[in-house]
Parts: structure tokens; C-alpha cells; sequence
């Protein structure tokens, strides 16, 4: 019975940055108007996925990143796997740098984050455009990077809110690379 | 499995990223040629995940429609005049509107007029938006089971909003005039010239196929034209509002973000139109 109580505590701890990830990128697919901009949407499955790889990344694998992707794609009618493939190399190149983020001053990890939000916004923008065969316009998508810019800070406090909840990993995090 | 991925070290991750990023790219082909599966997938996921959704966009709402009214507050005066204005133009117009109806009767009456099919419809509430920079498309918690076909037409007060593209059995996904895959057939309000609506991803759409010597002004309105079937013919779709590089641009008038219900107006010219819902069975209209 303990047994299968530790199972369920560990498949929900497994869980849980997946699915921080997944309402994240839900809250984003809701019809709102707030202040007439609303037309631009904020990437979140980027802050999650950038979050969770620098605290947690045994807990963000590729997986992980691939399935959050794959929602985002699925609610937004976007063209399948192109979130997914989007997060897959977000997640690569922040576990490149996570060891660089760890015990980081806010404002670091926030610059970093800029960094990384940027180059993904252009890449979704890159593959959107093969896939559709056409050049979108690329001034959306600048605006978008801003704003999940922007939005890093909140978020990202939420989801330290969550992090705190889950146990350590029972090996060092700089381990694992 | 990726547990044991992450414990065999960086090979094994490799090889994750690699296998994932393999999975994506064939997604994004299978998308492309339009494969019949990734649309049923797509359409069955949504049908999942649209209670969640559903249930995620309440609070969304409830800050959005806070942040209305806040809005609504500051302009109340004004709207005040506005609408004091803009009803005793509109009485004017009623009257106007119930003499042309009694004459418009008559008339067919004595033309002994086929009648037009009548607009059965299905009032859906609005879970999901994507108003993205790739594409524009919305969600709504009514399908199949709720009587609603692909090729719909979706409507809200001020006009045509999209049509059905995607269908599950309690979810269906409309695709917006705005996206760049929409083309809607329409006509000029005054001439009845007929053209074509496209959208770019962008607010605005552009006007294509403008018959020669259609005589095209800022302020022309323009309705569907019932064209190929697809969309009831007369219902208000936008207005000219400006011309550039030989382009005349066009505000839709429905903005689906302020939309709360959308209309889906089964409109089926009987033994014209089966081809729509069996290209929707098979996926093929996406």
C-alpha cells in the first residue's frame, strides 16, 4: 500500500512541471481583450519549458517540452509539431546553459531569458512560414517575444510557488547534464 | 523510458532530442499534406481538452469582463450620446426596413418566388482563441452531436465571423476571415459586384478578384455572396477601408475577441451541397 502511495507521490511530482506547462499554455488559448492588444499571444510553453530545465530538469525532459508543444500546437490550430520542435530546442539549449543560470540574481536569468525567448519566437516564425509557404509578417512576432518577455517575471514566480511544493531530487541537480 | 533516458547520460539525451525532434518534423509533414489522421487527432484532442479549456477560460473571463466594464465606466457619457444618436436613426430605419419588407413580399408573392432555404442555427459559447501571428482560428463548445457541420458559417451579430474547418463531437474549430487560409466569396452591397475576401494573419483583409469595372469606394460594404454554396448569401461581412498598391483593404466587422457566442447557421441548399459535409467526413477542407 505504501508502495503504491510513493508510486502515485512520485508520477505526481513527475508530472507536475508537464502540467504547469500544459495549463500555461491553455490560459493563452482563451478568448480575452485586454486593452486592444489582445491579437498578440504570449508563448508560454517557452517560460515553462525555460523554467523548469534551469530548476528542475530532470523533471522537463524532452518529453516533457514535446508534449506541452504539442498541446499548444493542437489548441491553437497551429500547424502540428511546430511548438513542439520550438520547445525540443529551447529545452536543448537552455540545459546547455542551465549550470551558467543556477544560484543566478533574478535579472541575470531574466536577460537570459530574453536571450532565448527572442531566437525562439524567430524560429517558430521561421517554421510557421516554410510550412505555410508564405512570408508572415515578422513584426507580430517580435512583439510576441516581447511580451512573453514581459510576462516572465509573474510567471515565473508562480511556478516558483509549484517548485517549492516538489521534493529535491535525491541526486545533485549539476550531476546531470 | 525517459527516466532511463536521463540516467544514461548525454548519448541517451541525444538521442531523445533527436528522436523527438524526428516525431515533430514528421507531424509537421503529416500536417502538411493534410494527412485525414492528424485532422481526426487534432479534432479528438480538442474534443478532450475542451472542458478544460472551457473550465481554464472562466476566470480569464471574469478578469476580461472586469477590465470591460472598468473601460465601459470611463466612456459612459459619451456612449450615452452615441447611442441616443444612433437609435433614433435606427427607429428611422426600422420603418423603413418593415415597409421594404411588406413591399418585398408582395413582390415575391406576385413573381411566385422560390423560397430561400431557412437558417436553422446553433448558439455555441467561444472557449478558445488563437489570434496568433500563424493563425487565426477560434474553438467553440458545440459538434457533431449538436448538429454542426464542417463548411458552417459562423455569425455573430455584426456579421460573418469564419466557418467550420474542424469538427469533434462537442468542440468544433472555426476558422476566422483573418487567417491566411480564408477566402470568402463576396459581393459589393451597392453594385453587387462580385470579389473575394482574403485574409494574411493581420486585422485587415485585402480584396481579390474585383470584377472589372466594379466601381469600388471607401465605405462600400460588403456582404457574402452566397457564392459556391458555402455561406448564406447578404450576410455582412466588412468594409472597404482603404486602397494601397492596387489593393482596396477591408475591416471585418466582427472582431472575434470581443465575441462571447457565435452563431452556426446550418445553411443546406437541399441536394446542392452534400459534398461540403462529406469533404468535412474525410478532412479534406482543412
Amino acid at each position: 500500500m505504501d508502495g503504491k502511495v510513493g508510486k502515485l507521490r512520485q508520477a505526481l511530482v513527475a508530472l507536475a512541471p508537464p502540467l504547469t506547462g500544459i495549463v500555461l499554455v491553455l490560459i493563452t488559448a482563451t478568448p480575452l481583450y485586454i486593452g486592444h492588444v489582445g491579437q498578440i499571444m504570449p508563448q508560454m510553453g517557452v517560460i515553462a519549458v525555460f523554467f523548469w530545465v534551469i530548476y528542475r530538469p530532470d523533471l522537463m525532459s524532452y518529453g516533457a517540452a514535446f508534449a506541452i508543444g504539442l498541446v499548444a500546437d493542437l489548441v491553437t490550430g497551429a500547424p502540428l509539431g511546430v511548438s513542439a520542435m520550438v520547445l525540443l530546442v529551447v529545452r536543448r539549449v537552455v540545459l546547455a546553459q542551465q549550470r551558467f543560470f543556477i544560484g543566478k540574481p533574478f535579472h541575470v536569468l531574466w536577460s537570459g531569458f530574453a536571450l532565448v525567448a527572442l531566437p525562439a519566437a524567430l524560429l517558430q516564425w521561421l517554421l510557421a512560414s516554410i510550412y505555410l509557404f508564405a512570408g508572415l509578417e515578422i513584426v507580430p512576432v517580435l512583439l510576441q517575444a516581447a511580451l512573453t518577455t514581459v510576462l516572465f517575471p509573474p510567471v515565473s514566480w508562480v511556478l516558483t510557488r509549484c517548485q517549492v511544493l516538489l521534493p529535491m531530487p535525491r541526486t545533485p541537480l549539476h550531476n546531470r547534464s | 523510458m525517459l527516466k532511463s533516458a536521463l540516467s544514461l547520460g548525454s548519448v541517451v539525451q541525444r538521442f531523445a532530442f533527436l528522436l523527438f525532434a524526428g516525431l515533430a518534423i514528421g507531424l509537421m509533414v503529416l500536417s502538411r499534406i493534410e494527412h485525414p489522421a492528424v485532422s481526426s487527432v487534432r479534432a479528438q484532442a480538442v474534443d478532450v481538452l475542451a472542458p478544460v479549456i472551457a473550465m481554464v477560460s472562466r476566470p480569464m473571463a471574469a478578469i476580461d469582463s472586469g477590465i470591460a466594464r472598468i473601460d465601459h465606466f470611463f466612456d459612459v457619457y459619451d456612449e450615452n450620446v452615441i447611442l441616443r444618436e444612433e437609435n433614433r436613426r435606427l427607429l428611422h430605419w426600422q420603418t423603413t426596413a418593415r415597409q421594404l419588407d411588406a413591399e418585398n413580399k408582395d413582390f415575391r408573392e406576385l413573381l411566385s418566388t422560390v423560397a430561400e432555404p431557412r437558417n436553422a442555427f446553433v448558439t455555441a459559447r467561444m472557449i478558445g482563441m488563437s489570434s496568433g501571428t500563424f493563425v487565426r482560428t477560434a474553438l467553440i463548445n458545440a459538434g457533431t452531436h449538436d448538429g454542426i457541420a464542417v463548411g458552417q458559417a459562423a455569425v455573430t451579430d455584426d456579421g460573418v465571423m469564419g466557418r467550420i474547418v474542424e469538427l469533434g463531437t462537442r468542440s468544433a474549430r472555426i476558422l476566422l476571415l483573418t487567417d491566411l487560409n480564408s477566402r470568402v466569396p463576396v459581393a459589393l452591397e451597392s453594385s453587387r459586384a462580385p470579389a473575394v475576401v482574403a485574409g494574411d494573419n493581420s486585422n485587415i483583409l485585402s480584396l481579390m478578384f474585383v470584377a472589372d469595372g466594379a466601381n469600388v469606394q471607401i465605405g462600400e460594404r460588403l456582404v457574402t455572396s452566397g457564392e459556391g454554396g458555402m455561406l448564406p448569401p447578404g450576410l455582412p461581412v466588412g468594409v472597404v477601408t482603404g486602397f494601397e498598391d492596387g489593393i482596396w483593404f477591408v475591416t471585418p466587422f466582427v472582431d472575434p475577441a470581443r465575441a462571447d457566442f457565435v452563431r452556426v447557421l446550418d445553411y443546406a441548399l437541399p441536394g446542392l451541397l452534400p459534398t461540403t459535409r462529406e469533404a468535412g467526413a474525410a478532412g479534406q477542407l482543412w
